[in-house]
């Protein structure tokens, strides 16, 4: 009973991270038509910014805990927003459309060897600010459900900032015809840099509140972008709320299978899943089947 | 029937020639330099660097031939290398049957790989093939007592590497041929017809299957291909390393394959050779010293490389290597005429035959919704052998679903399609395609990489020839054969892609507006193709056209579509004179009739 509710637990909470990346994936998707693959190893850079720059000892209720988290959301978003804009130029020229896999993977391995020659190979070990709560017999940090609460916000503010302001609308849509946004006078590239700025900043929030919860180092970014990446496509590429509900699913199945199985498979069952998803229903659970082609 | 060529097949093109002479002499010379002058470390980094290219000769095939993107390369080398390790060093295998298992190994893996491909493909399939690639090593790891991966696995080579002459052993040989092979491989695949249908399904499945083609299958033997290759280079590594282990083939090495391709330059003979070198030997080797920069000299290399030459070092070359010869590109200014083939046109008409009586196609009651839009609504309509039909209407009245209906490019939701009897309702495209229903689309789907008559050459052909179409169009073959399509205007992409579909013999070709964007001289001319072909065999023309001068003048019989409903049929006289439909046929008062 206990290991169901500690599985159930965690499995949501660090579902809700993958979530967060899904979520930042499609930001960007929906303004470039890129997936970054580079946004696991953001997040990384936002673990490891955490890890330096927080005072020790200071907490939730700190002044200092405020400052940090503003200035890893600041600095990963500039990140993110020049990574994003050494992605966008190769694309504007013709027939480069496609250059961004290959500019995100390298910016993913730059962005790796960075971390690497900053910190060294070593895990870093952020705490869990947010106590523990209390189970029949024992307890769970607080980072779970706290992950949990964070997803829901993000999804919740994105939802509104995209259909109440026009810089939102814009990014949402901007994806389905640059050339003409940009013919229209839409400063496209701005708008682009600010989505990958943006979706830098929501990973880097994940990041920094939830640390804790995964293991951060300089190999580890690409597992997390997969991870994010197999959300984004059982919740529908580009579908926020397909991502929000598919992050714990998935997050309490390799919690379970982590259980039943031992550590060491979590990518082979996400392989799995990712596998049996694309060969039953491609577009995903939340999504649409694509328009015709002719 | 076969008919006459006068361009005989090349085994491999002119154009890859030179690069296949200097890619043979940069292998030979990088592996058997320091094995003469017995520099065994510099033997065993050369030999490494061209099971490389061998791997990386196989993702070229995926990435430029069949347009798929994988990262799963390094894990299928992996594989066969780990099993043939297995297979020699813990197994006692004879060194013959441990390579064999490796092979087989590395194709399952590779065929495994491939499966998504028939569902989705571009970054769907980049991240699948991406999780397989991390997760081999947890495989390894996990299965350690029968992977041995604590330990790693040492190989024995029962005297393969013994020394000929100097350092130099069968080893060495066999390798270096191996990669020799590998870059000829890929030029005769890029030369083949099998090549361009691949690149065909590749670049544009819907037009691969108007020409019968299978592109889900086309897309599993390029990964057959791949995996071939990757599990060649695997067995080659275990003779080369003679170790294996469970870190020694991370996605690292997927990753790098890939880049070797984007960076070499896709497509290219040279393109695997110079990838290998800029991030293999570079970063490695001649680098060595700044080891704790490795990773992001390597990344940079590819950013820089992306930024200054997005089509990769080899066609960067190519490109600059043109430049600097200043040929100019008269010949590619050459426009396709298609006079010459008109007049060789037969003047005699083909006598109606009893066969010839009855209707070739019967389309009937054939419904398609979209969501809630009605595309089509019941269209019902009957189109005679040997005709120009046209299908008239306005935007949006359901003229390219009909015809997408017809090709089969689309499943409608009730009512029937019947092609000589014979009902194809249910039938794929392709197949479709095969009994002989060509199909040509309002955007050409012309391949800019290949010449104008690869273009014309790459799909499945039926026994029905038009002889004497093929017979003009054969006189041309060899010049078209050096133009390049990317330069061709518009008009010129639209004679292309119809002369592809009447390539493949069609009983029916069906042009989906072929007529915009043409000039008023190419218009007649077309016209003229199309009218000398209904007139001269038993292939029928079925046209969706808004240039309804030319409709006029051409066609034998007009369908006019609304809503996704016939509204009206008959022949341009008839309609003439139909009060239902004038309103469509306003501006158009100085016709034929």
């Amino acid at each position: 009973m206990n290991e169901i509710l500690v599985i159930l637990i965690r499995g949501a909470g660090v579902g809700s991270l993958y979530a967060l990346i899904a979520m930042s994936l499609n930001l960007a998707y929906n303004a470039t038509g890129v997936l970054n693959f580079a946004q696991g190893h953001l997040l990384v850079t936002a673990g490891v910014c955490t890890y330096l720059w927080m005072p020790d000892g200071a907490g939730t209720a700190s002044p200092m805990w405020y400052l940090t988290l503003v200035a890893v959301l600041v600095a990963t978003a500039v990140v993110g927003m020049i990574q994003g804009l050494i992605t966008l130029i190769p694309m504007r020229r013709d027939g480069g459309s496609h250059s961004w896999v290959a500019t995100t993977i390298a910016g993913s391995i730059v962005l790796g060897a960075l971390i690497t020659l900053w910190i060294g190979p070593q895990v870093v070990n952020v705490p869990n600010y947010f106590g523990f709560v209390p189970l029949p017999d024992g307890r769970v940090p607080g980072v779970y459900p706290m992950l949990v609460v964070l997803a829901l916000v993000v999804w919740a503010g994105l939802r509104w900032y995209q259909s109440s302001f026009l810089s939102g609308l814009a990014l949402n849509a901007l994806s389905q015809d640059v050339d003409a946004a940009r013919a229209a006078g839409v400063p496209a590239l701005k708008f682009q840099m600010l989505a990958f700025g943006l979706a830098a900043a929501i990973t880097a929030g994940a990041g920094f509140i939830g640390s804790s919860a995964i293991e951060i180092s300089g190999s580890r970014g690409t597992n997390y972008v997969i991870f994010g990446f197999i959300v984004a496509v059982i919740g529908g590429i580009g579908n926020n709320k397909g991502a929000l509900i598919a992050g714990p699913l998935f997050g309490v199945l390799m919690m379970y299978v982590s259980f039943e199985l031992g550590g060491g498979l979590q990518v082979v069952t996400a392989l799995a899943v990712i596998v049996a998803v694309l060969l039953l229903r491609p577009q995903g659970i939340f999504g649409r089947p694509h328009a015709r082609r002719v | 029937m076969s008919t006459k060529h006068s361009t005989r097949p090349r085994l491999i093109r002119r154009e890859l020639r030179r690069d296949l002479v200097a890619g043979t002499m940069l292998i030979a010379a990088a592996t058997l330099v320091p094995t003469f002058m017995g520099n065994l470390f510099w033997q065993q980094a050369m030999l490494l660097a061209a099971v490389y290219v061998i791997a990386a000769v196989g993702l070229d095939v995926l990435r430029s031939q069949a347009e798929q993107m994988s990262f799963g390369q390094g894990a299928v080398l992996g594989v066969a290398a780990y099993v043939a390790a297995l297979a020699n060093g813990v197994w006692e295998k004879p060194l013959i049957v441990a390579a064999g298992l490796g092979l087989a190994a590395g194709m399952v893996t590779g065929m495994l790989m491939a499966l998504p491909s028939l569902r989705v493909q571009s970054y769907y399939l980049g991240f699948v093939t991406l999780a397989g690639a991390l997760a081999l090593p947890d495989l390894i790891i996990k299965f350690k007592d029968q992977t041995q991966a604590l330990t790693g696995v040492n190989v024995f080579l029962d005297g393969i590497n013994e020394p000929l002459v100097g350092s130099l052993n069968w080893l060495t040989i066999g390798v270096t041929l191996l990669a020799v092979l590998a870059i000829f491989g890929g030029a005769v695949l890029r030369s083949s017809g099998f090549g361009r249908a691949m690149l065909l399904a590749g670049e544009s499945p819907e037009a691969a299957v108007t020409v019968g083609l299978r592109p889900g299958q086309l897309r599993l033997q390029a990964f057959a291909l791949s995996s071939f290759a990757a599990s060649v280079a695997g067995v080659c590594y275990v003779g080369v390393i003679q170790y294996v282990g469970s870190g020694s083939f991370t996605l690292a090495l997927s990753v790098m394959l890939y880049f070797v391709v984007i960076v070499g330059g896709p497509g290219k003979v040279l393109g695997p050779i110079l990838g290998v070198v800029l991030l293999y030997i570079v970063p490695d080797h001649l680098l060595a010293g700044l080891l704790d920069y490795r990773l992001l000299i390597y990344g940079t290399l590819v950013l820089v490389v992306m930024l200054v030459m997005p089509e990769g070092i080899a066609g960067g070359l190519d490109r600059l290597l043109r430049k600097l010869s200043k040929r100019s590109d008269d010949r590619s200014r050459t426009l396709i005429s298609l006079a010459p083939i008109l007049a060789a046109a037969p003047r005699a008409e083909v006598s109606e035959s009893d066969e010839a009586r009855t209707p070739l196609l019967v389309v009937d009651d054939v419904r398609r919704s979209f969501g809630s839009v009605k595309a089509l609504d019941g269209a019902s309509m009957t189109v005679e052998r040997g005709t120009v039909h046209a299908i008239v209407g306005p935007n949006g009245s359901g003229k390219t679903t009909l015809l997408n209906a017809i090709s089969g490019l689309i499943s409608v939701d009730s009512g029937t399609v019947e092609l000589e009897g014979r009902d194809i309702t249910s039938t794929s495209a392709s197949a479709r395609a095969r009994l002989g229903l060509g199909r040509t689309f309002q955007q050409p789907r012309v391949l800019d990489s290949l010449s104008v008559w690869e273009n014309i050459d790459c799909g499945r052909r039926s026994a029905h020839q038009i002889e004497w179409f093929e017979e003009a169009i054969a006189a041309y073959a060899a010049e078209w054969d050096t133009m390049n399509s990317g330069v061709l205007p518009h008009g010129q992409r639209r004679f292309v892609e119809v002369l592809r579909a009447l390539h493949a013999g069609p009983s029916l070709v069906a042009l989906d507006e072929p007529a915009a964007g043409l000039s008023h001289g190419e218009r007649l001319e077309f016209g003229q193709l199309l009218r000398d072909v209904a007139k001269t065999t038993t292939v029928t023309v079925l046209i969706v056209e808004h240039d309804l001068d030319l409709v006029w003048n051409i066609a034998d019989t007009i369908t006019v579509v609304d809503g996704g409903r016939v509204i009206a049929s008959g022949t341009p006289a008839e309609l003439r004179n139909s009060t239902t439909i004038a309103h469509l046929f306003v501006g158009v008062d100085h016709v034929a009739g």
